[in-house]
């Protein structure tokens, strides 16, 4: 494993889960889904990437997220030790992360590709309520005590969730919280139970962050049972636990004005200290960050991916169409074209198979003359023949038949498509496919093609069968002079027989032809037979054929049709296969980096 | 309805108003309930039902003496409703505390006059604490759970109380002003009634040297932004006035621009009872566009166009399958030719009699002599799935086997395939799918073998009975042969016989009497024969009977035949539901024409009670 690989594998999962992201927030109501998309992506680009690319882990990231008004930015005073954040009576006025940090402390920046993923460095100090893809760096002149915190981290204020106007930056301060070594979650009284926050909270929760809740706003005199309030109402119902709680209560502006001072710096000393005891020593606390991030990944990769789950079962749907159009196709093919089928060339067979048996040279005389005495029969098989053969039913041309069975098919398919593409957008990818006829005169040109090759196997086919039938015999002299043979002993046997029962007499000339007859007609019969079997073979054969160079490659590209041509569901189909393997394969990287690193974990 | 009474006073208007919305929400729900063929939208059926309900209450207030205004608090946990209801109500009436969410169950402040079964049944589980100030007589405030904390439940029980409000009051504080799901709420219900802002907490709200809005800027402008230019828009300090009026003053001095006093002038005096009949006139108004809108989203398309479109793109394509289904049964019958060619020969030869009969029927016999061998012949070879002819001829069974033999080997398949061609057509043509699928496929289900079969034997028999009993000129033919045949074989035997026997009777000892004796019995039989050899001709070559021939007959007729019931079956269907459509249409129009009615009635007495006002009553 070397940093190449690693980059490489990092850029791909983030790709591919922000791909997701994306996709996910094109269909209704999983916005929620979406948020956990890019945390996941966020975590594995901002986290897990750099400590895996030999990142130093200063510095650390605390970031402090929380309602609109319920204080955020008192709370990075707090922590920077300075009126550094702008308190807005606006409710929503932050737009952008806004990243602070120590007056001359240098910030070493991870220079990897894909950090922070979409958001751009802003060089120009801009106002906090820019509201494009964007961070800053703020630096901030601090007292002693925050600028031992500042020596580790940089404070990271960001902006609300709760607001109308929230859903377009959630993703800005989800890409900041993957990053997080430290969250700082803030509840004013107002705010402590609203379920966006709280729901907010219990997905980074959930990602193994360590969360210090801090509740601000409340009297001074209201605090503790304001704190104990919260832990049986919020706290007790998620599904990790917040590491600390604390309460800072309401303020004045004056008060606020100078943190470092008065009754705020108490509560400020506080804050400064839990911040301070989660980042140390440094490496310790980046390793957690990446250990839990792998771990939640890995445990979680199939919620993730669930958001796909109605792609999937759309397409499979499909595929079952599809399967249903193909069945159809190939028994119509069957019934209307095969069954009545009878492969001429057989019948030519049989006739070269029954003179083959006729015997040569010196034998041609006993042939001839038997061939004489058979006159009579041969007669009144010829006008048995012609008056009881049946007439046959004319069979359809081949092409014709499995044209129409093709257009049903895809009658069928588009049938199925109009029905359901209210359903899911792969049937009105379909659809769409269907009415511009891109996807029909595609599948007649794939037709074509299979047809063509069809056509050349087939010719062989027939040929090869119906020839081998007598070539075989030809070659194999033995087998034929055995035969002939054979036939010869059975005229003998019946001519024989028939006058040594009866003796020589008038009534040999009726019976000797019947006997020769009778011989005759039961090579011809067996013969016919053989055939017979051989032509049923041969329709099997030729089913076979069909399906595997029309049905089966016309099916397979049909169901393939939706996820191809780079269209959505072929980059679905991408991520959800690699998603789950490069997970895991990131999590091993992970165990193997940190195990090197010899931080306990 | 010019009979009316003309009123000066707006109070009669509303109440004759209240049989009026009765009659028409009895008839939305008659609609509501009927079976529709064409789907509507489970969103747009839940609107109505709403409408439906809403039109019920109106009517309910519209009865009483005078209406109460429902005046409803709403916002998020923690900004304030319960103390602004307490500030108002000078008391704990509502539990306010950090410890929330404190309004599980919602306070209804009424005045002590009205009794509560008067409340809509939705107010009457609530908390209920009634006053005695006058100035707040004929309205009742309800102070609501909050929209957006993690107790759901509290969400759907505001949700649950919302269509029973005439005013909204939409309570915001420094943090909530711009939360997105009060907004989202305001926003899907103020087109439905009348809205009112509290910004509360206003003391937080003044930052000195900030870079943002102020609360009360920003959230203006985005009710500008909503349409609200001139909001009915309070800044409030609920807590200083309970303070206040429990005796406690914690909190000093009240912020400059605090307005709980205009609040309180503006729900005593400034609502009116002009005030409150002209909201209860606009919910109503309000009441009515919406009904409209949604019957209007709900009515069918007129599909009458499309569905002729359709129609004749259809036709064409039964016409097709028709003729292949007429191909695929008669290639059914080929292997049956002679027995068909048979039948028709014994069925034509029926009508002559005497000798040629005779002549006749052992010439078929011999002719035919395979077809009712065959069949006792087991060991002859025979066509695989080969029907059983039974040698006496059975036209129904003999049908029967033939389209069963045809169904299983195409024509089911064919038919499936029929059904999913039509419907890709009737969606090129832009009719709508949903409405086609289900009569088609039931179409192509039905039993299509029993439809073949009764098809192929009427046009056996018929093109049997063209072949015995002729028309036109075939027929004149026809008899003529007939007569021909019957009169004259016996008639030539006889003069033969005469001819003969005239000849041996006058030359007796002329020639030798026993070679004569051959000549009178033979010569006669001879002639008789060759004669009738020649009438065989003549039929044969004026009356042909061969496969060949009666095969373009029956192919025509088979078509014709099939196209027929494939058209009566499938080519209705559009015209059908496009009609059943309509009908539906009609239904929504004339729902809407009644709306509209009523709505016109209720702007003309709305004016003549302006009017009244206007003139100083």
């Amino acid at each position: 494993m070397n940093e190449t690989t690693s980059r490489a594998l990092v850029g791909q999962l983030s790709e591919d889960i922000s791909w997701l992201e994306q996709h996910c927030r094109q269909q209704k109501e999983t916005a929620l889904q979406a948020g956990q998309l890019r945390l996941a992506a966020a975590l594995v680009r901002n986290a897990i990437g750099p400590y895996l690319d030999g990142q130093a882990p200063i510095p650390l990231h605390v970031t402090v997220v929380g309602g609109a008004s319920s204080g955020k930015s008192t709370v990075v005073n707090l922590l920077a030790g300075a009126v550094a954040a702008e308190a807005n009576a606006q409710a929503g006025f932050t737009r952008h992360p806004v990243c602070y940090t120590n007056a001359n402390g240098a910030i070493s920046w991870p220079a990897h590709l894909g950090f922070l993923g979409p958001l751009i460095r802003l060089n120009e100090p801009a106002p906090s309520s820019l509201d494009q893809d964007v961070y800053q760096v703020r630096r901030v002149t601090s007292d002693t005590a925050s600028a031992s915190l500042l020596e580790n981290f940089v404070i990271w204020d960001c902006p609300d969730m709760t607001t109308w106007a929230a859903a377009g930056y959630i993703p800005r301060l989800l890409e900041i919280c993957g990053l997080t070594d430290v969250l700082v979650y803030v509840a004013s009284d107002e705010r402590y139970n609203d379920a966006i926050p709280t729901q907010f909270l219990q997905m980074l929760l959930e990602a193994g962050k360590p969360v210090i809740c801090t509740l601000t706003k409340m009297r001074a005199a209201d605090a503790e049972a304001f704190l104990e309030h919260f832990r049986a109402e919020v706290l007790s119902k998620m599904p990790g636990s917040a590491l600390n709680c604390m309460a800072i209560p309401f303020f004045t502006a004056q008060e606020l004005a100078n943190p470092t001072t008065g009754r705020v710096a108490e509560f400020r000393i506080k804050l400064l200290n839990q911040v301070s005891v989660l980042g140390y020593p440094p490496p310790v606390a980046r390793a957690r960050t990446v250990r839990l991030a792998a771990n939640y990944l890995v445990l979680h990769s199939e919620q993730l991916l669930s958001v796909a789950r109605d792609d999937l079962n759309a397409l499979e749907s499909w595929n079952a169409a599809v399967e249903a159009g193909r069945s159809e196709f190939e028994a119509r093919y069957r019934q209307e074209y095969l069954a009545t089928e009878k492969f001429r060339r057989f019948d030519e067979a049989l006739i070269r198979l029954i003179e083959l048996l006729e015997l040569p040279g010196v034998g041609k005389v006993v042939s001839n003359t038997l061939w004489v005495v058979r006159t009579p029969f041969r007669l009144v098989k010829g006008w048995v023949q012609q008056n009881l053969q049946r007439q046959e039913s004319v069979n359809q041309p081949e092409l014709p038949v499995l044209e129409t069975g093709l257009k049903g098919w895809l009658d069928f398919l588009r049938k199925e498509a109009l029905q359901r593409s209210d359903s899911h957008a792969v049937w009105a990818h379909i659809e769409k496919g269907f009415d511009n006829n891109q996807l029909p005169n595609q599948a007649k040109e794939k037709f074509q093609l299979g047809y063509r090759a069809f056509q050349l196997g087939l010719a062989n086919e027939v040929e090869r069968t119906a020839r081998s039938i007598y070539e075989e015999l030809e070659k194999n002299p033995v087998l034929l002079n055995t035969l002939r043979g054979s036939k010869l002993a059975l005229d003998a046997a019946s001519i024989g027989g028939v006058v040594l029962a009866g003796g020589l007499n008038i009534w040999d000339v009726v019976l000797i032809p019947l006997a020769a007859s009778v011989s005759q007609y039961l090579v011809e019969y067996l013969g016919a037979q053989y055939v017979e079997q051989q032509r049923e073979e041969t329709r099997n054969r030729q089913e076979a054929l069909m399906k595997e160079h029309l049905a089966q490659p016309l099916g397979e590209w049909l169901t393939s049709w939706p996820s191809t041509g780079g269209s959505t569901y072929e980059r679905l189909h991408q991520a959800l296969k690699r998603i789950p393997g490069n997970l895991q394969e990131l999590n091993e990287m992970v165990t193997g980096a940190l195990a090197r690193s010899g931080v306990a974990n | 309805m010019s009979t009316e009474t003309m009123t000066s006073h707006a109070e009669p208007v509303l109440r004759t108003l209240a049989p009026l919305l009765t009659r028409l929400e009895r008839s939305v729900r008659h609609w509501l309930d009927a079976k529709h063929l064409y789907p509507r939208k489970i969103v747009t059926l839940a609107t109505l039902e709403g409408l439906a309900d809403d039109l019920k209450r109106q009517a309910e207030q519209l009865k009483a003496e005078q209406p109460l205004l429902c005046i409803m608090l709403m916002g998020g946990t923690g900004v304030g409703k319960s103390s602004l209801l307490n500030a108002l109500a000078g008391g704990a009436i509502a539990k306010a505390s950090f410890a929330r969410p404190t309004t599980m169950d919602p306070v209804v402040y009424y005045h002590e006059s009205v009794k509560p079964e008067k409340f809509d049944p939705v107010l009457r589980t609530c908390h209920l604490a009634s006053h005695d100030r006058m100035p707040l007589q004929h309205k009742i405030i309800v102070d609501t759970p909050d929209v957006d904390s993690t107790h759901l439940k509290n969400r759907d029980k505001l949700l649950q109380l919302l269509p029973v409000a005439d005013v909204v009051i939409y309570v915001g504080s420094s943090e909530k002003y711009h939360d997105s799901i009060g907004h989202e709420i305001f926003k899907q219900q103020r087109k439905r009634r009348a809205f009112g802002f509290v910004l509360n907490k206003w003391d937080r709200c003044l930052h000195n040297n900030t870079q943002g809005l102020r609360p009360d800027e920003d959230w203006l402008n985005d009710l500008k932004n909503e349409g609200f230019t001139q909001p009915r828009f309070f800044r409030t300090v609920a807590q200083h006035w309970v303070d206040k009026a429990n005796g406690v003053s914690e909190n000093g001095e009240l912020p400059p621009g605090e307005q709980f006093l205009e609040l309180t002038e503006w729900l005593e005096q400034g609502l009116n009872r002009l005030e409150i009949d002209a909201i209860k006139v606009r919910g109503i108004n309000l009441t009515f566009e919406q009904l409209e809108r949604a019957l209007h989203e709900t009515a069918p398309p007129d599909l009458t166009d499309i569905s002729a479109r359709t129609r004749t793109s259809w036709e064409k394509l039964l016409d097709d399958e028709a003729h292949a289904s007429a191909d695929v049964l008669l290639n059914t019958l080929e292997p049956y030719q002679r027995e068909i060619e048979h039948h028709f020969t014994v069925e034509c030869y029926r009508r002559f009699r005497g000798l040629m009969s005779g002549y006749l029927t052992l010439i078929t016999k011999i002719k035919y002599a395979g077809t009712s061998l065959r069949d006792h012949l087991p060991f002859l070879p025979r066509p695989s799935a080969a029907v059983e002819t039974k040698s006496t001829w059975d036209v129904n069974q003999f049908t029967r086997a033939c389209t069963s033999v045809a169904g299983e080997r195409q024509l089911d398949a064919r038919t499936r395939a029929l059904s999913h061609r039509l419907l890709v057509e009737a969606d090129k043509n832009g009719f709508p799918l949903e409405l086609l699928n289900e009569p088609t496929e039931n179409a192509s289900k039905i039993d299509w073998r029993q439809r073949y079969a009764d098809a192929l034997m009427e046009v056996l028999q018929h093109v049997e009975q063209q072949w015995s009993k002729p028309t036109g000129p075939r027929r004149w033919i026809n008899g003529v042969i007939t007569i021909m045949a019957n009169v004259m074989p016996p008639l030539v035997l006889f003069a033969s016989y005469g001819l003969v026997l005239w000849n041996v009777f006058q030359l007796p000892g002329s020639g030798n009497m026993e070679l004569s004796l051959q000549t009178v019995l033979l010569v006669p039989l001879a002639i008789t024969l060759i004669f009738l050899v020649m009438l065989h001709l003549l039929i044969a070559v004026v009356l042909p009977l061969r496969w060949n021939r009666i095969r373009g007959e029956f192919h025509r007729e088979l078509e014709e035949r099939l196209n027929n019931a494939l058209s009566t079956t499938f080519a209705s269907i559009p015209k059908d539901r496009a009609d059943a459509l309509l009908e539906e249409r009609r239904d929504v129009e004339k729902l809407v024409a009644e709306v509209r009615e009523v709505a016109a009635w209720l702007e003309q007495r709305q004016q003549a009670a302006n009017i009244g006002v206007l003139y100083g009553n």
